[in-house]
């Protein structure tokens, strides 16, 4: 099964490289996203509005991206299926997703920070809890765009349904990102560090349960 | 007859709490007073909501493990019955925040909960309604009904615990916890619960059948 996933994910990395218009959509909407939020508001005297806006932006740039995980479902993607089954398919979509929205996580707080300023003294902890924070968006969203391309696969349904079901974690987000500016270290964050990294193992396990399910057309 | 007691039970019980609950002699305390009325109507739409989604979920889990559309029409009706006391309990906390808090929407994390509850569970009734075929209707349903169910129970259970709020009964708020819920309140407050659960039920079953019929409409026509 290992061998399976792993493969997956080579072929779903190549298929991103030969058609790339994809990984270049995700990145100029984080662009845009953020210089649209710095003409809208310049300069941000208070920290909390800077962490609000990040997440916001983090949301929808991880939602945009998620959105297009199963858009080559219909031809070759459908084949790769058969020859896999739904649980390492499923798997390897996730730990794509994972991978690229961590990457996106990285880029947006580079544009970000430079753009509006750095309101972090230890980046390295915001850095460590946005990536355990995105990992756990990535997996809930490949989900919800699983659950989308079986109902019609429009963004709208997909923003619909996993919005309401995000707002816990970016509550989390939000909270631990504060509290890292206000001076706390990472290990006086661990409770939310934890309850980030259970959830992440939680809604992977009730994916790698559900998924079959889903596909049983 | 008998085998609808439980409708009957369910209205007695209400009939019971409307009398007693306006009539019995409350404690007065601070800042509560009259309102801890509320306790009878407020706090049971949210035990009824959280049974009536539970019970939802359940009847998911039994579709998806044997196939038959009946299951899903109960998950379906359980999910609109626990919109409808969700809705309820938003509004009798609303009416109750306004004389007690000066505002019907403050910043409290249990608010957060129910809203975003009543969100998440319209998001299913609208994926219900994008697709057409009835067996892939359920099954899309399901999956989506356990996942949400499961961030519910994270949002409803863990995440207050860790926030205050100014609802009674938390930390630093005068109000009723076990220890001055008196015996009193008691003897309306558990009718109530169950009162309202069984007709959260009745509703629901209401709302079954209604599907059914305009399904069977639909398909003559």
């Amino acid at each position: 099964m290992t061998k399976n996933i792993i493969s997956l994910c080579r072929i779903q990395l190549k298929q991103e490289m030969k058609n790339r218009n994809g990984i270049y959509g995700i990145i100029l909407y984080v662009l845009s996203s953020v210089f649209v939020v710095y003409m809208a508001v310049k300069e941000i005297h208070d920290s909390s509005v800077w962490v609000g806006l990040f997440w916001v932006i983090q949301l929808f740039s991880c939602l945009n991206a998620a959105s297009k995980s199963f858009q080559y479902s219909k031809g070759r993607d459908l084949y790769f299926y058969q020859l896999s089954g739904p649980r390492p398919f499923i798997l390897s979509k996730m730990i794509f997703n994972l991978i690229l929205m961590n990457l996106v996580f990285l880029l947006s707080q580079l544009i970000f920070s430079l753009m509006m300023g750095n309101p972090f003294e230890d980046t390295s902890s915001f850095i460590i809890l946005g990536m355990l924070g995105t990992s756990a968006l990535s997996s809930i969203l490949t989900m919800m765009s699983a659950i989308t391309f079986k109902a019609d696969n429009n963004y709208t349904l997909m923003a619909i349904l996993s919005l309401p079901i995000m707002i816990p974690l970016l509550i989390v987000l939000v909270q631990s990102s504060n509290a890292i500016i206000d001076g706390s270290n990472i290990s006086s964050i661990s409770q939310n560090l934890y309850i980030l990294g259970g959830l992440n193992l939680m809604i992977i396990s009730l994916a790698y349960t559900l998924f079959p399910y889903l596909c049983t057309d | 007859m008998i085998k609808n007691w439980w409708k009957f039970l369910g209205v007695m019980l209400i009939l019971y709490v409307i009398y007693k609950g306006f009539t019995i002699d409350v404690p007065r305390l601070d800042v509560l007073n009259e309102t801890i009325r509320n306790l009878f109507f407020h706090v049971p739409m949210w035990f009824s909501m959280m049974l009536l989604l539970f019970l939802s979920v359940i009847y998911s889990v039994l579709f998806l493990a044997n196939n038959k559309l009946k299951n899903d029409n109960w998950a379906n009706a359980l999910s609109s019955g626990g919109i409808l006391f969700g809705s309820l309990g938003l509004v009798t906390g609303m009416i109750w925040g306004n004389f007690t808090w000066g505002t019907p929407w403050p910043n409290d994390p249990k608010i957060h909960g129910a809203a975003i509850t009543i969100l998440i569970y319209l998001a299913y009734k609208v994926l219900r309604n994008s697709v057409k075929d009835e067996n892939k209707q359920a099954r899309i349903a399901a999956v989506y009904n356990m996942f949400a169910f499961v961030m519910l129970v994270v949002f409803l259970v863990i995440y207050p615990r860790t926030q205050s709020s100014l609802h009674p009964g938390a930390e630093g708020n005068p109000g009723f916890n076990q220890y001055d819920l008196d015996s009193n309140l008691r003897m309306v407050f558990y009718p109530a619960v169950i009162g309202w659960f069984l007709i959260g039920l009745w509703v629901s079953q209401l709302t079954k059948r209604l599907n059914q019929k305009e399904q069977e409409l639909l398909e003559i026509e």
